[in-house]
């Protein structure tokens, strides 16, 4: 009797430990049905667009009319509505409608004539993981002290803000959509009072809840948002502080266990609302997918980012705070080819910060593209805080990147991608942690290329390659241009005076690569170093020391320091 | 004199050398190293890690009713090592040992304070885990169904009395019996456990009896409990 009780009670918590939701649904699964042709009998895109949607895609030289951009079938989505019960997501790029189905219904669906294919995909349990983009939520008024005011101005005037603010440059007229986890305040939170002001909140869309207000959800949205555009107490947070917006919430909770599907539908909601700009600043890695598989290739997401860029969106994504974990590599979609991904640095070290992502991708492409402060003050409900990850790398150059489409409205969005590359200040040089570096402002209101004089010169001995520095004093007599404070108030605003060297080997990635101080000094004493900037009275003393023979040849070393990059090809 | 010039010279000369081959490294990173592919992960053909584990017993004895259990007071702590063994998406073999200590707490009678069988045990599992749902490089939801045995290396009768006798030099007594003769020393098992990532709940249930043919009651089969992945 009393065994019998106990194997009753063992039934009895497995009954309880299963998922109540496979019980509840049936055996139903997440499938994505895939449609063989649209009806584009009834499709005029310029009343289907918005009017920034038709002239984006003139810009780019995208047709204004293409199939992609014709809404699924209304025929078609009622059937499998009749069929399944429910329909969870249409994707007119992809021409496809997500729905949970039966095995039965996923069999009846593949015999309809005008399904090409049924794929199954995640339905993940929806389990509430604490994410690493972490914020704290102060108690702090809206009005920042005096500090924060030096952080604010620091993490605008490292990507060189004077030089839009000359030429009044705001990101005004250009459309940023976001993406989140929710915006909870944005309504009434002070940091956004000149964007309600100027009633530049275009549109909202909460594609978790399917309604339109986007004040819930979560803070983190908030923070984000105050990095592209916020402005408290008359001081900027961010760079775009006079562009348009498109607010969605994409995501359930955190970053892990959302729905890609909402960002895709989020991503063409974005398109037709006339989003030039899209900010994401959420990445998935090892919960769904593998190291291998980050190669902008497989998952939704990505080729969903792929797809934005092809109508000419800029989609910038930032590229994850892994880079202190066993994952350590950039996420999805930040692996996408078309999209710019954005490390994150320290402003107390200068360099890159221990969380940030790095890259490459699988297929050893550069990722990230630029970085930006990683430690931002955002504001959130409560007031404005510090906070951390590369959430908020994302945003200050998304907001970034809305003055540089302001600046130049003509250009194809992919040509825009790659001035932002070209304008960051360790371009041409690059590595995996910290991509071209910082975007620049400067550079896109400079009539001559730079043409940085030498600021260290390699000499080859034997088995040996010497990079030897000059000192401070002679490189700032040869570029005077460059020779101004590395800090402000404590916070790099520059790189710090230290040299950048990588080994490209030949099929044109790297294989190694470094930032040093060149000064050598005792770690504890580095920064003091540093933060006297040319005051180092050991520079110029310090050859580096790299073994030809370490690597297999051809090899190409490459050297930055302070705006000076050389290339040694080694055969 | 001579020699203390020459210390301090060469002394001189190897700080003005020591800089000037020196480098501090801020960042360095071997791509190379870091984008080799690998087969040991959470989701991967490979796995071993440690975990922790405690819970309780469910249920009385069987047999004589004279013999109790107090009910909630017995409990069980174990921590060991896995090893997993991918075969495709869904399943999964895996392998573990571990130490487990048990403690039945069984009924006071008279002055008894407590009266409890411990049992110190080296345990070997294995079952088959069916994993739910995509994943990543990451363990998922998942049950596994198994069997185990274990070795009882240590067995022990715990009693405690407190005899109501002012006469007594004593308050309390402490009797320890060892090396029991009516504890089975082998024993198997079977067992379920529920995966959410690294915190497990288990369920176990003894399937031979621990007490042997010379007792007329045995101790309850059934112990539940959690367990969690201590590391890689």
């Amino acid at each position: 009797m009393v065994r019998n009780i106990q194997i009753a009670l063992v039934g009895l918590m497995l009954v309880i430990l299963l998922p109540t939701k496979t019980i509840a649904q049936e055996n139903m699964e997440k499938v994505w049905v895939f449609l063989a042709d649209k009806d584009t009998t009834q499709y005029n895109p310029y009343t289907f667009l918005d009017p920034k949607a038709i002239e984006r895609r003139q810009i780019n030289h995208v047709p204004v009319f293409h199939v992609s951009d014709v809404p699924v079938n209304p025929i078609y989505v009622g059937q499998i509505q009749t069929i399944t019960g429910n329909i969870r997501a249409e994707s007119r790029w992809f021409n496809a409608i997500c729905c949970l189905a039966t095995p039965q219904q996923i069999s009846e669906l593949k015999k309809l004539a005008f399904v090409v294919s049924v794929k199954t995909t995640e339905r993940p349990l929806e389990i509430l993981v604490s994410g690493r983009n972490t914020y704290q939520d102060h108690e702090e008024a809206f009005v920042p002290d005096a500090d924060e005011i030096n952080f604010l101005n620091a993490q605008r005037h490292r990507m060189g803000e004077a030089a839009f603010k000359k030429y009044k440059i705001d990101g005004n007229g250009v459309r940023v959509a976001v993406f989140d986890v929710g915006f909870k305040s944005y309504k009434t939170n002070p940091a956004f009072e000149h964007i309600r002001k100027d009633n530049r909140i275009k549109a909202t869309w909460d594609f978790v809840k399917k309604k339109e207000n986007v004040d819930a959800g979560g803070t983190h949205g908030t923070f984000v948002l105050s990095c592209i555009a916020g402005r408290i107490q008359g001081v900027d947070m961010g760079l775009a502080t006079g562009a348009e917006f498109l607010l969605a919430r994409t995501e359930t909770w955190t970053e892990f266990y959302s729905e890609e599907e909402n960002w895709l539908m989020a991503a063409e909601w974005a398109d037709k609302n006339g989003a030039d700009i899209i900010n994401s600043s959420l990445g998935y890695t090892y919960h769904r997918y593998f190291r291998e598989e980050m190669d902008g290739q497989h998952s939704l997401v990505a080729k969903a980012a792929n797809m934005a860029a092809s109508k000419g969106i800029l989609v910038v994504n930032s590229a994850g705070n892994e880079g202190g974990d066993k994952w350590k590599f950039i996420g999805t979609p930040a692996d996408a080819d078309s999209v710019l991904s954005i490390g994150g640095i320290h402003p107390i070290t200068g360099i890159h910060t221990s969380f940030s992502s790095f890259g490459p991708t699988r297929d050893k492409r550069l990722k990230p593209n630029v970085t930006a402060y990683g430690h931002v003050i955002g504001s959130g409900p409560k007031g404005v805080s510090e906070t951390q990850g590369t959430s908020f790398s994302g945003p200050l150059v998304a907001g970034f990147a809305a003055c540089a489409r302001q600046s130049r409205p003509s250009y194809p969005t992919m040509k825009l991608f790659h001035e932002i590359e070209q304008s960051a200040d360790l371009y041409p040089y690059y590595d995996y942690a910290h991509g071209y570096g910082v975007p620049q402002a400067s550079y896109f209101f400079r009539t001559t290329p730079l043409n940085p004089a030498p600021t260290f010169t390699v000499e080859e001995k034997g088995d040996r390659i010497y990079i030897r520095i000059k000192s401070a004093e002679k490189v700032n007599s040869l570029n005077p241009a460059d020779s101004v404070t590395y800090k402000e108030n404590g916070r790099y605003i520059q790189w710090p005076d230290y040299v950048f060297y990588h080994i490209e080997n030949e099929t044109g990635y790297l294989a190694h690569y470094w930032v040093v101080d060149p000064v050598g000094s005792l770690s504890n004493k580095i920064l003091e170093m540093i933060g006297e900037g040319s005051d180092s009275p050991l520079a110029g003393e310090g050859p580096l020391v790299i073994r030809r023979s370490q690597y297999p040849k051809p090899f190409t070393l490459r050297v930055h320091y302070r705006g000076y990059t050389q290339s040694i090809e080694i055969k | 004199m001579k020699i203390n010039y020459i210390l301090y010279s060469l002394l001189i000369a190897l700080a003005g050398i020591e800089p000037s081959f020196a480098q501090s490294v801020m960042l360095e990173q071997h791509v190379d190293q870091d984008t080799v592919s690998r087969s040991f992960g959470r989701n991967r053909k490979h796995f071993a890690g440690t975990f922790m584990g405690f819970g309780t017993i469910l249920g009385d004895t069987e047999g004589d009713s004279s013999v109790s259990m107090r009910q909630g007071r017995s409990s069980f702590f174990q921590y060991g090592g896995y090893y997993k063994l991918k075969l495709s998406k869904t399943f999964s073999l895996v392998g573990s040992g571990s130490y487990r200590y048990t403690k039945f707490d069984l009924g006071v009678t008279g002055d008894q304070v407590y009266n409890r069988l411990v049992t110190h045990e080296a345990l070997a599992e294995c079952a088959l885990r069916t994993n739910y749902g995509r994943r990543g490089d990451f363990i998922g939801n998942y049950l596994e169904i198994g069997v185990s045995g274990d070795y009882a290396f240590i067995d022990k009768n715990k009693v405690k009395t407190k005899p109501d006798d002012p006469d007594l030099t004593y308050q309390t007594r402490k009797l320890v019996f060892s090396n029991l003769s009516y504890i089975e020393k082998l024993n198997y098992s079977a067992h379920v456990r529920l995966g959410f990532n690294k915190w497990v709940l288990t369920a176990d249930y003894r399937l031979s009896d621990i007490i042997n043919d010379n007792n007329t009651y045995n101790l309850p089969p059934m112990a539940v409990g959690v367990r969690f992945d201590v590391g890689a």
